[in-house]
This record gives C-alpha cells, structure tokens and sequence, in this order.
C-alpha cells in the first residue's frame, strides 16, 4: 500500500514539475518572440511583412530595408550620438546620485530635508511638462542641436538619489566616524568609503539610466532638427510615423540595429543586471 | 548652509557644493519651468502672437471637453490595470522561477529579463505591427490555431488601450520578476521549514508567507508604475499615432492629449493646464505611496 | 529658512521670466531692394520628408546651387509630424532654419506677418502674384498689413478623388470612366465588392477608413449649396443637423449599410495594398506613399465623381504646401532667400524636374506650371505616369477649391472630431443624430472658442 502512494505521490510531483516548466518556457519564449519576429521581418520586403498569408519565411529575403536606412539616415552617426549621450548622462548622474545620496543620508545641515524634498518632488514633473519652456531656455542660450542640450535633463535622477539614499542608510556610521576622527574631509570619505560601497547601486543606476537616455524620445525630437544630431529613437520615429503609416520593412530594420547591440551586450553581461538589480532591492 | 561636522569651524565644503549643485540643477530644469508652465497654464498663448491672461478658463474648458475627460479616464483605468495585473502576474512568474534551480532558473531569469533593457520606442513600434488587423502577426495566430475571426487590436476602440497596457505589462515584467524573485529568495528558510510542519500547502504558503514578506517591494513597485501609468506617453503615442489617441479616442491619454494641444494645435495654454492637473494628480499619488511605505515599515 | 526661501522663489521667478521673455521687436529694417547676392550665402532649408519629395528637393537644389554657384542651400528633410510641431516653437524661439516648407492652414487665425518675412513689396507686388496663383493659396499667408509672407509650392489635393487597384478594377470589368456621380461609385463598387461564403465582406469595394472621407462629407455639403448654413462665421456656430448634412452621411453611411465598405477591415495602411479592399477615398499622395513602399501594386487614380443632383464638385479642405523664409535674415541671406523663393516660382525647371522624373502627383501652386502640364499631356507629351495623373485632375480641383471659412485647425477639425465620430458611426457605436448632434455642439465651441 505504501509503495503505491510513493509511486502515485512520485508521479504527481514530476506532472506538477513539467507543468512548472513547461508555462515558465512559453512564457520565456513569449518574451523573446517579437525580437526573432522583429529580426526576420527586417530582411522581408514590406509586403511580406503585412500580407495576409501566412509568410513567416519569406521566399524574397533582401537586404533592400538595411540599405533604404542606411542610405538615407545617418545611422552611424546616430549610434554615435545615443552611446556619447548615455554614457556621459550615466557618469553624471552616479556621480550625483552618489555625491547627493551621502549628503542626504548622513550629513546633517539646515534645509537638507527641504532640499531633499525639491528632489524627491522633481519626479512629479515628468519631463513632457517642461519640455517647452526648457526648449525656450535652450534656445535662447543657442544650444539647440547640441550634444550638452541632449544630456542636460538626465545629470540628476531623484530615483537615482534616493536608492543611493536608502543604501547608503545600510552603512554603519562606525567607518565614516573612524574616518572623521582621522581628520577626513567629506570629499576623502566620499571617495575613500562611500563609493567602493555602494558598488551595487551604482550598477543599477548605471544600467537604469543607460537604457532611460539610450531610449529618450520626446527631448531628443524636440531639441534636434539637424539630421546630424538624431539619437537612434528619432530615426525610428522617421520610419514609425510617416504619413502613409509605418514603413514596415525599413522600421524593423532600425529596430533591429537599435536593439541587437542592445541585447548582445545583455546576454553577455546578464549576470550583473540581475545580480545588481536583486541586490539593491528594497530592504525588508 | 550650516556646519556639519563637530569641531570644525569653517563651512563644510563638501555640502556646499553639492548642495548648490543640486539647488541650482534643480532650480532651472525644474522649478523654473514648472513656474513658467504655472503661467502658461492661465494664459492664451501661441508663442508667437500676444500673451493674453485668461485666468482658469483653461482649466475649465480641458474640463468641460469630452476628450480630455476620455484621457483622464484612460489614465485612471492605466493605472487600475498596470498595477495589479503587472504585479500579480510577476508574483506569480517570480514564484514559479523560486521553485527552480541551478542553470534553469538562470535561463529564465534571463528569458524574462531580456525585454527590459530594451527600448521601449523600438518595443512599442514592433508591438504596432504585430497588432495590425488581419495581417498581423498575432491576429495570423488568432486566425490560425483557434479559427476564429481576429480582434482589430489597435483600431478597436474598445479594446486598443488594453493592447497597449498589455505590451506595457509585457516588457517590464522581468524587472517585476527579478525584484520580487530577489525578495522571495531572501525568505529565511526557517519559516518555510515550520510552515511545512504546520502542513501548509504551497498556495498558503505563497499567500501567508510570501506575499506579506514582499510588502516593500510589492509597494516599491506599485509606485513606479502607477506613476509611470499617469506619465505614460511614448508607448501611445507611437503605437496610435496618427491620429494620436487611436480610434475614437480610446487611447487618448493626458500627457499625449497635451502634446497635441500644445504642439499640434499650439493652444500652448491648454496643453499647460493639462499638465498641471498631470502634476497635481503625481503629487496626490506620491504622497499617497510615501505614506504606505512608512506605514509598510511599521510592522 | 524663510529668506532661503524668498531668495529661491525669486531666482525662479526671474528664470521663468528670462527663458519666456518672447521675441523682441524687430528693429526696425530700412527698406532693401530686392538683388542678387554676389557673396557666398549659405541658407538652411527645412523641407518635409517624403521619398519623391527629398530626391525632387536634392535635384532642384543642385541646379539652384549651378546657377547661383555662391548660394549654398543646407537642406533638412523632417518627416510631416515634425516638421508641424517644430515649426511654431522654433520661430518662437528664434532658431528656425533660414527656409521653411510648411502647409498654409497651420496659418488658420494667425497673422502671417509674425511668423515669417516678407515676400511683397520687397520681391513681387501682391498683385503680380496673385496673377501667377490661385486665390485660395494665397489666402493664409497674407498679413495683417496686406502684404505677402510665403509663397505657394504645391497641393496634396487631398480627398480629391479615390485611388484604386487597376488590376482588380479590371478584372471586375469596371469602366472607371463612366463614373460619374457616387451613385454610378456605388454600383461600381459594389461590382468590386468579394464576399466570402457566410457573406462576409473579405474585399471592400471601397475604403473610407482614412480621416480624408471626413473632408469628402464637409465638400458634398457644400456642393449642395448648404455651406454658409453649415458654418455660420459671424456667431461661430456649426449646424450639423441640417438636411444637406444629415443627407450626405447617409449617402457614405450606405456603404457600410449595402455591404460594400467595412468598417472593420482595419488599418487603412496595411488593408489597402494588402488590396483588403479595391478603392480608398485619399489623396492621390497616396499613390506616392504606397508607390514607392509595394511597388509591384498597379495603382492609379480618379477624380471625385459628383454628389448626386449637383453639378460641381466643391474642395472646402484644402491645405498648400508653401515656402517662406525666416524674418531674422537680414541683407545678402535675405536676397539669398527670396532669390530662392523667386526661382521657384518662376523657374519651368523646378516642377519639370518632379514631372519629368515621376516623384509627384499633386497640385502645383502656379497657374503657369499647371497650364504648361497640361498642354503637354493633352499634345500627347506625357512626362511620367504620375505626371499624367496630375494633369487629368489637378485642373478641376483646384478651379473647385472654395474654403470653408472655418478658424479652427486641419488636426483638431477634421483628425480629431468629424473622423472619430464618422468612425463611430460605420462602426456602429453611435447613431447619426447623435453623431449630428454631437459635432454641432462640439464644433461650435471649438469654433467660438478661437474667437475668444
């Protein structure tokens, strides 16, 4: 009798086993479907890609989509302009988080809390509501189109402060009072301490931010009209938004460039993202 | 500023300077154009013609239009949807992954994950065609294996603003996963090992155990996203763009609504009343996530 | 705390003011004659995107640039959506580019003379232009002193007619020619008409699924006779619910009635070339659009047949792509501009470039360009199919072109309030009363509201 009951109990744990599986891989593959749809459709010419029959695999491969982009949009020059602009809004926005994160959490001054505040509160202000008269302002001192106009909004992020803020509360006061007693400046316990701790967040600010200024949409169209100075959203956009619809084949083909970078710098740095990301999560 | 180190007389510098750093970032990328959009938001204005003050008629007129009123609805209806089904769904996911191991579990994560560093612009566009009518690839699906006729997605009014909180859900939920999958695997064993004992199932588990231990990170989560819900503008914009706000307006959303009268109609006094009631509205849900979290904390 | 405070408010106050500090009046300009630059100028140009549209501009600028070798012409190509939301804001600030393609009702209820510089006294007298053009073009960039502030290019001509698939109208055995009223469209039609067997339409005959129908129905109004009691401009009120209206909706709603449109076939941009239906009411822009996109389609494209019991066709929606410059160009960049402009206008190699090299169809905006075009097709000298395209049409809409004098905007008028509810209606949603109802009183307070 007993040995019916393990077998049975057995049984019923691998059905529940492959079950657990078996919805996590459709899921997973829920999720990486429309990039392999993506990739395909972008070597499809345009009528392949919104026919009504089924034309999974084409039988007119071309690269004629790579060629339309390329030969009509800068889109070296726009790799050049994303990557210059993520990169130096990541550097300027850990070093604030960072620099603002220990200010807040363990310096004590007049007006810290209200200044706190007014950072806390610029998340309320998404950037569409200041889109126009930061455009004036920008104008008005004839930086339009400029690599410092694209980057100015995203050297401070008030996410990035308050998750450096909460990690930083994590650290024992007993280092950074050594330190003081030794006669350190803020500046050396900055630099000395609280950076090679905060490793982490750092991580995840970096990669949150990154990918924020890497997709950047709305700044970006309204701050640049010269073709040079287009970030890679912008030229999706040309291709998303034309007047006859979306241009199929050309579209997927800028998705593809935008994104393929992308996720081969994902699948190769993976670990970090999601090690950086549980670690730094909320406290409980 | 004062001093903040004992037995230092001069002023610390570090805090000065940081401080004014912050002040002053804040002050023009911010504070002043928020004022300015104040302004703006009781004025007749093309930008180009003369500025006529108008007091709250802009306000009362975005009240009074049945579009404005649409988007406002859709907001409220984002949120309602993205939280909970987003958050759920994600619990649900990061649960089933809690229940793997080893070299499976690493491929999910990274199955789940892959969505979310990617753009959202270049997400939302492919999503576009992947919703066309007819021709698109979902709707081939539907057509195919389940024989019968396919929805119109994007260009159904009743159900186009779903279709976009979907592909919304759809992309953010690894990082949903990853947060909350972290969370579950910080559970002490101990408390599962007696709850066994106590001879609980795995769903009172999931119930009685790990959804109260996720607290934080379910309240964390929920205020992203229902901010990013009142925000949202991209995802719609691209895939309902023309005319911006889908069929019959039914996927008309207040950021969206204001970039069209500000940009599109130059009415820049009404797409800034807009936004001040976009503001009001963060401010009350942030206030309203601050306090559950230092209330989440009490326990 | 409290003077930390004030101070902030005040730093804040005053950058609010600096950044929205508008423009400063433009000293004022001694009078310059009008002469050719002899000094290297270099102009920038913004110009809309569109594929025949960016290799016309290419090759008209090169032969510019070889006539006037010390010109430079800077050209940016922005796709429509831009270039219609950038403009005003860029002139706003004052970094427009040097010359600017727009559409003239972006113009609707402003006064041309504060967005642009001036074209009359300077280059032309205003009557030597309104001799070269047609008179709704020039309309909406007259400014408030009188004098001329762009110049016309060319139409879109949208909801002039309706493009059709040739093949299918062929194998159908439909004579597009003998169409004549939209009773003849609709027997045509539903001759083009394919139902599956449970009587489902799987091709439509005919395709309203693009916001040009909305102009269609305002223009079958009209051609009634109805429009003054369409829009009343003095009180600013619309009345929908009048018969003509009422009339002229059923007659597009008996599309979707009879079973020869459906209104569910989906996006316009993907059902039509996927020939989901055999004829779409658009612009023949369209024929460029999707031209150049499937070019295996065989498209072509007729004329707007005659509301029922009139005689005339009427265009009340019509919007001219224009050329202007920027008011900031003073002394040899500003010659340079109007030299441009000038060319332009006058040049025969500027539009034989776009007809000899099939990258348009559309209606030019000078009289002597349509008139050369159309003698040479009727001689038998046809440049390019989508030249001939524009000579068989051009001609009557522009001499059917009567404006409705209505203040508010393209977008908001027809995108964003008649479309919708006409979508509404084939879809089932609403009735037509309601519909009728609806769009007087929303129409009405959009109207009166730009008289505030």
């Amino acid at each position: 009798m007993k040995r019916l009951k393990l077998n049975k109990h057995k049984t019923l744990k691998y059905t529940k086993r492959s079950i657990l599986h078996l919805v996590l891989i459709i899921g997973g593959l829920f999720m990486i479907l429309p990039f392999l749809w993506m990739i395909l459709a972008s070597f499809k010419p345009n009528i392949d890609i919104i026919s009504v029959e089924f034309r999974l695999f084409s039988s007119n491969w071309t690269f004629d989509n790579y060629a339309k982009v390329f030969r009509e949009m800068p889109i070296g020059r726009a790799y050049f302009n994303s990557l210059i602009i993520a990169s130096v809004a990541t550097f300027f926005t850990v070093l604030s988080s960072s620099a603002a994160g220990y200010m807040f959490s363990k310096l004590k001054f007049r007006g810290r809390d209200l200044l706190f505040f007014i950072v806390l509160g610029s998340i309320m202000i998404p950037p569409q509501i200041v889109v126009i008269p930061l455009f004036l302002m920008i104008s008005k001192v004839g930086l339009v189109n400029s690599y410092p106009a694209l980057i100015a909004p995203w050297l401070i992020n008030a996410f990035g402060v308050f998750l450096m803020r909460q990690f930083i509360f994590g650290i024992p006061n007993s280092n950074i009072e050594a330190a003081r007693l030794d006669g350190a400046s803020d500046w050396r316990i900055y630099v000395r301490i609280i950076i090679p701790l905060v490793k982490p967040t750092i991580a995840v600010v970096s990669i949150l931010t990154f990918i924020w200024t890497y997709d950047a949409f709305l700044w970006p169209l309204v701050v640049v009209s010269d073709t040079d100075m287009m970030t890679l959203p912008l030229i999706l956009g040309r291709y998303a938004m034309t007047e006859g619809g979306v241009i199929a084949g050309a579209s997927m083909a800028t998705t593809s460039m935008v994104l393929v970078p992308v996720l081969i710098v994902y699948i190769f740095f993976q670990r970090f993202f999601i090690k950086g990301l549980s670690m730094t999560g909320v406290k409980g | 500023m004062g001093l903040a180190t004992r037995g230092k007389s001069k002023v610390n510098s570090y805090i000065l300077i940081v401080s004014l750093f912050v002040l002053a970032y804040y002050l023009i990328i911010t504070i002043g154009p928020l004022i300015y959009n104040v302004i703006m938001s009781m004025s007749k204005t093309d930008l180009m013609s003369e500025w006529k003050f108008v007091g709250f008629k802009n306000y009362e007129l975005n009240f009074k239009n049945e579009i404005f009123l649409k988007a406002l609805t859709h907001n409220f209806i984002y949120i309602l949807i993205l939280v909970p089904v987003g958050i759920s769904t994600s619990l649900v996911i990061a649960f089933l992954i809690y229940n793997t191991s080893g070299i499976a579990k690493k491929i999910y994560l990274f199955m789940f994950f892959a969505p979310v560093v990617t753009s959202l612009i270049a997400v939302a566009v492919i999503w576009k065609l992947l919703y066309y009518p007819n021709v698109g690839l979902f709707a081939k699906i539907i057509q195919g294996f389940f024989h019968v006729d396919s929805p119109l997605f994007l260009q159904d009014p009743k159900i186009a603003l779903l279709c976009i909180i979907i592909m919304d859900i759809w992309k953010d939920t690894g990082l949903r996963v990853v947060v909350l999958h972290a969370g579950m695997e910080e559970i002490p064993q101990s408390i599962f090992d007696s709850a066994r004992i106590d001879g609980a199932s795995n769903i009172k588990t999931f119930f009685k155990i790990i959804i109260p231990s996720l607290r934080h990170q379910i309240i964390f989560l929920a205020a992203i996203y229902s901010i990013n819900a009142l925000r949202v503008f991209g995802q719609v914009y691209m895939m309902t763009g023309n005319p911006a706000g889908g069929p019959v307006h039914s996927t008309q959303v207040l950021v969206v609504r204001m970039y069209q009268e500000a940009f599109l109609y130059t009415k820049f006094g009404r797409g800034a009343a807009i936004s001040m009631v976009v503001f009001a509205m963060l401010i009350g849900l942030v206030l309203i996530e601050i306090k559950s979290f230092d209330k989440s904390y009490e326990d | 705390m409290k003077k930390m405070f004030v101070l902030i408010l005040l730093v804040c106050l005053s950058t609010a003011l600096w950044a929205g500090g508008g423009q400063e009046a433009p000293a004022a300009e001694p009078v310059t004659e009008f002469s050719i630059p002899e000094e290297d100028v270099t102009l920038s140009f913004w110009f809309q995107d569109w594929e025949g549209g960016s290799k016309w501009t290419n090759d008209w600028i090169d032969v510019f640039e070889g006539k006037y070798p010390n010109i430079t012409i800077d050209v940016t190509y922005l796709p429509f959506e831009e270039i219609n939301t950038k403009l005003f804001p860029a002139i706003a600030a004052g970094n427009e580019a040097d010359l600017m393609f727009f559409y003239d009702d972006w113009l609707l209820g402003k006064d041309a003379s504060k967005f642009f510089g001036a074209v009359t006294p300077d280059l032309y007298t205003y009557d030597e232009v309104k001799a070269v053009t047609f008179e709704s073009t020039i309309k909406r960039y007259t400014g408030s002193d009188g004098e001329l502030y762009a110049i016309p290019w060319g139409s879109g001509s949208n909801a002039a007619g309706l493009l059709y698939h040739k093949d299918l109208v062929d194998e159908a055995g439909v004579d597009i020619e003998s169409i004549k009223t939209w009773d003849d469209l609709k027997a045509a039609a539903k001759k083009l008409t394919k139902k599956d067997a449970s009587g489902k339409i799987e091709r439509s005959g005919v395709l309203f699924t693009y916001h040009e129908i909305a102009y269609t129905w305002l223009d079958m109004i009209a051609a009634q006779g109805a429009a003054d009691k369409l829009l009343n401009t003095e009180t600013g009120k619309w009345d929908f619910t009048i018969p003509e209206a009422r009339e002229a909706l059923e007659l597009i709603n008996s599309f979707v009635v009879d079973g020869i449109f459906d209104p569910q076939s989906g996006d316009p941009f993907t059902a039509f070339p996927n020939k989901i239906g055999a004829m779409m009411e658009v612009g023949p822009w369209g024929l460029g659009a999707w031209g150049e996109q499937y070019p295996d389609l065989e498209l072509d494209y007729m004329y707007m047949p005659l509301y029922p019991g009139t005689t005339k066709n009427v265009h009340t929606v019509a919007s001219w792509g224009s050329l202007a410059y920027s008011k900031n160009l003073k002394g040899a960049e500003k010659n340079a501009a109007l030299l441009f402009l000038k060319e332009v206008l006058e040049n025969p190699k500027f539009f034989n470039i776009a007809f000899e090299k099939n990258y348009w169809v559309g209606t030019p905006g000078s009289k002597a360009y349509l008139n050369d075009l159309v003698e040479k097709v009727k001689a038998g000298n046809i440049p390019s199919p989508k030249a001939a395209i524009t000579a068989s049409f051009a001609p009557k809409y522009v001499s059917n072109i009567d404006l409705l004098p209505t203040k508010i905007s393209e977008p908001e008028l027809i995108r964003a309030t008649i479309f919708p509810e006409m979508t509404a209606l084939f879809i089932g949603n609403k009735t037509i009363d309601e519909v009728l109802n609806y769009l007087t009183k929303t129409c009405t307070n959009l109207e009166q509201e730009k008289m505030m």
